[in-house]
């Protein structure tokens, strides 16, 4: 069965690289002005909102690791990794908010991807998006193509699972930047 | 930022300061010869740049961008912007303007002190503190309280967002605070539905306290723990108070009781800057709050501190009382078994979050029979040249504070912001060094020092704005120990799965 595919591009457009979600969305529009994409500011338990009705969701988000090169894009073929208990409320993540929806039995998608850009700044108020995270907005617009290409197959192909759409996604995107630009986590 | 120094009893100690691509908290611990927490340092990193963000912005904007600071309380941030308007354009709102704005936000304390107690605060309690980490989180709740209330506090939220969302278009960044007033009225044909959540509310509000003192409170370990002395702390204690000293989250006076519980200060918000001022210690970015009469002392407790809290405990030991029956019935009981006024543990941030829960509902419903909520005059359009404007509200994590200047045509030149957080700071890190030293000695680091760490922050639930958003969202802390020498002896963080990882 064909799935839903919904993109949910977090972010804060006021804090820098954090608007890294917003650019994200706005470019995956007019890419694929018939793909549900959806932006948001909301964190926590609130983006429960956002996962019912559709099957397959994938996340853009920045995030920031300190391990690799700000602009990096950080793929998450699986977003069901147990979440620590964060040190305050406020940082409640995605991870715990599909896990409960989960346990709750309410809609939430059955698979989620999370594609996640490495930021340098998501302190600054008004701060400008660091180049690099800019760059990667472009990135990120093409490994959801791909994935989508994939995922929707024509009527006389066959479905493909969503491991291997991801798999040939990346390898696809990958060989067109310099090595480590896109990393599966 | 270079290194910052400190001096303890003589002895330099040199700390790295966080940096901006560190996403995670960072505890510096220094140890003595003996191997015991000479001093332990708390960096968190925080948002910056809000001054020259609002400058040349038109404050008539602030209200639906200040929303955008925080993803968690933006109608907490939007409701002091709004109120600060009122005061730059010395404008009062009609009473059915009141009304409507102090309704939507006692909704959204509602929700908020929800979510908080059962799916953030519950891991430490409902779960419990020695509970494997990997059950310690929203999942464990859920086994301990079952799927059918854990639905049902989902519920309770859905309802409480979309009224909000019909009172002011978005329950996230509403379209609803304007200077001198609100953007719409409530129309009789709305007030039916919105009594009816009120009151839906009020029963899930006190069968949370119910299933808080079930799990929780009937629980000796777990009351011992609350009073323990590692999370206990006398410092000054500062919340909002109406005309009768009673816990109002939107608006009236600010006061401040001493750690005896006796009033030391209350002020109207405009005066904030007579008694709040900032402290910059060398090795961090945070500023930390205190009480400017008194200078600052340090971070210090009891007689000699200028030292004050914001937040549940806070405000509880701020107020005389609670304006609302349950309620105040509720903080009776509170008061009695924690022996009296005020209440010096933080962990009981948790029990007063829950007290506050039954106050928010009852007043959301007190408003929302008010027959005067929906009355069709809700602004007096402002007609004064603006120039300085001043709104403290009560965000559920505490105090929050916004001042605009500006020019004759209503042009920020100058801001300032102090959130909850930064009334928090101090004792945060007083926090922090207390738990580090009742479980660091001789040298031996215990694993235990990250949950406590953890346990002391959920009790505040510091509102940094680092990891508000990106991913993971959960944000981790780091404790590094450094042997009376300098050198790193013991780095403990936690990994994802939960498990901590030491190197």
């Amino acid at each position: 069965m064909t799935p839903l595919i919904r993109v949910l591009c977090l972010g804060n457009e006021l804090l820098a690289d954090d608007a890294l979600g917003l650019v994200a969305a706005e470019e995956l529009r007019r890419r694929f002005p018939h793909l549900d994409v959806i932006f948001t500011t909301d964190s926590g338990f609130h983006l429960l909102d956002y996962l019912s009705d559709c099957t397959l969701l994938v996340v853009v988000d920045s995030i920031q690791t300190g391990q690799v090169p700000g602009g990096t894009l950080l793929v998450f073929p699986n977003a069901d990794m147990q979440s620590p208990s964060g040190p305050s409320p406020h940082y409640v993540g995605l991870f715990e908010t599909l896990q409960l929806g989960r346990k709750l039995v309410l809609p939430v998608p059955e698979e989620v991807i999370i594609l996640a850009v490495e930021a340098v700044d998501c302190l600054t108020l008004g701060g400008e998006m660091h180049p690099a995270v800019k760059s990667a907005v472009g990135l990120v617009a093409e490994l959801v193509g791909e994935i989508i290409r994939c995922m929707k197959p024509a009527a006389t192909e066959q479905a493909v699972a969503l491991a291997d759409c991801l798999h040939r996604a990346f390898e696809t995107v990958s060989a067109r930047y310099a090595p480590g630009r896109l990393v599966l986590a | 930022m270079p290194e910052g120094e400190a001096r303890n009893q003589g002895r330099r100690i040199t700390i790295d300061p966080i940096t901006r691509l560190e996403g995670h908290g960072k505890i510096e611990v220094f140890l003595d010869p003996e191997g015991s927490v000479e001093r332990a340092f708390f960096q968190i990193p925080e948002l910056r740049g809000f001054e020259k963000f609002a400058q040349g912005r038109p404050a008539e904007d602030m209200p639906q961008i200040t929303s955008r600071i925080c993803g968690v309380c933006p109608t907490a941030h939007h409701m002091a912007s709004t109120k600060a308007l009122d005061a730059l354009y010395r404008v009062t709102p009609p009473p059915a303007a009141k009304k409507i704005r102090e309704l939507f936000y006692s909704a959204f304390v509602a929700e908020d002190h929800a979510l908080h107690l059962y799916f953030l605060g519950g891991p430490d309690f409902i779960v419990g503190p020695q509970a494997p980490a990997a059950e310690r989180n929203v999942l464990g709740v859920i086994a301990k309280v079952g799927v059918e209330v854990g639905k049902k506090v989902i519920g309770a939220r859905r309802k409480l967002r979309e009224m909000m969302t019909a009172i002011g278009g978005k329950a996230v960044h509403p379209v609803l605070g304007l200077a001198g007033g609100v953007a719409r009225p409530i129309h009789a044909s709305e007030q039916e539905k919105i009594k009816e959540v009120a009151k839906e509310t009020v029963d899930f509000a006190t069968f949370t306290l119910e299933t808080f003192t079930k799990l929780v409170l009937q629980k000796s370990e777990y009351v011992d723990l609350i009073r323990s002395d590692a999370f206990t702390h006398r410092t000054f204690y500062m919340g909002m108070v109406d005309q009768a000293n009673r816990v109002n989250f939107y608006d009236g006076a600010v006061r401040v009781v001493t750690a005896e519980g006796k009033e030391w200060a209350k002020f109207a918000p405009e005066k904030y800057l007579d008694y709040i001022a900032e402290h910059v210690e060398p090795w961090s970015y945070v500023k930390f709050a205190y009480l400017k009469p008194l200078g600052w002392k340090g971070f210090s407790e009891g007689p000699e501190s200028s030292v004050y809290c914001v937040a549940p405990l806070a405000r509880l030991n701020a107020a005389e009382s609670m304006a609302t029956p349950l309620a105040q019935e509720a903080y009776q009981h509170y008061l009695a078994a924690l022996g009296g006024k005020p209440v010096h543990h933080t962990l009981a941030n948790h029990w007063a979050r829950a007290i506050e829960l039954i106050y928010a509902a009852e007043r959301l419903k007190q408003l929302a029979d008010d027959p005067e909520i929906t009355d069709s005059v809700i602004r007096t359009l402002p007609t004064e040249v603006p120039r300085e404007g001043i709104g403290v509200v009560e965000a559920p994590r505490g105090t929050l504070i916004h001042h605009y200047q500006t020019d004759e045509k209503g042009i920020i030149q100058k801001a300032n912001m102090i959130v909850a957080t930064q009334n928090n700071a101090a004792r945060i890190a007083m926090s922090v060094e207390k738990a580090a030293k009742s479980l660091i000695s001789k040298g031996k680091v215990s694993e235990g020092i990250l949950n406590m760490v953890e346990m002391a922050f959920r009790a505040y639930d510091p509102c940094h704005g680092c990891a508000t958003h990106s991913l993971p969202g959960s944000m981790p802390l780091m404790v590094r120990v450094h042997d009376h020498q300098g050198n790193v002896q013991a780095t403990l963080r936690r990994d994802w799965d939960g498990s901590i990882c030491r190197t």
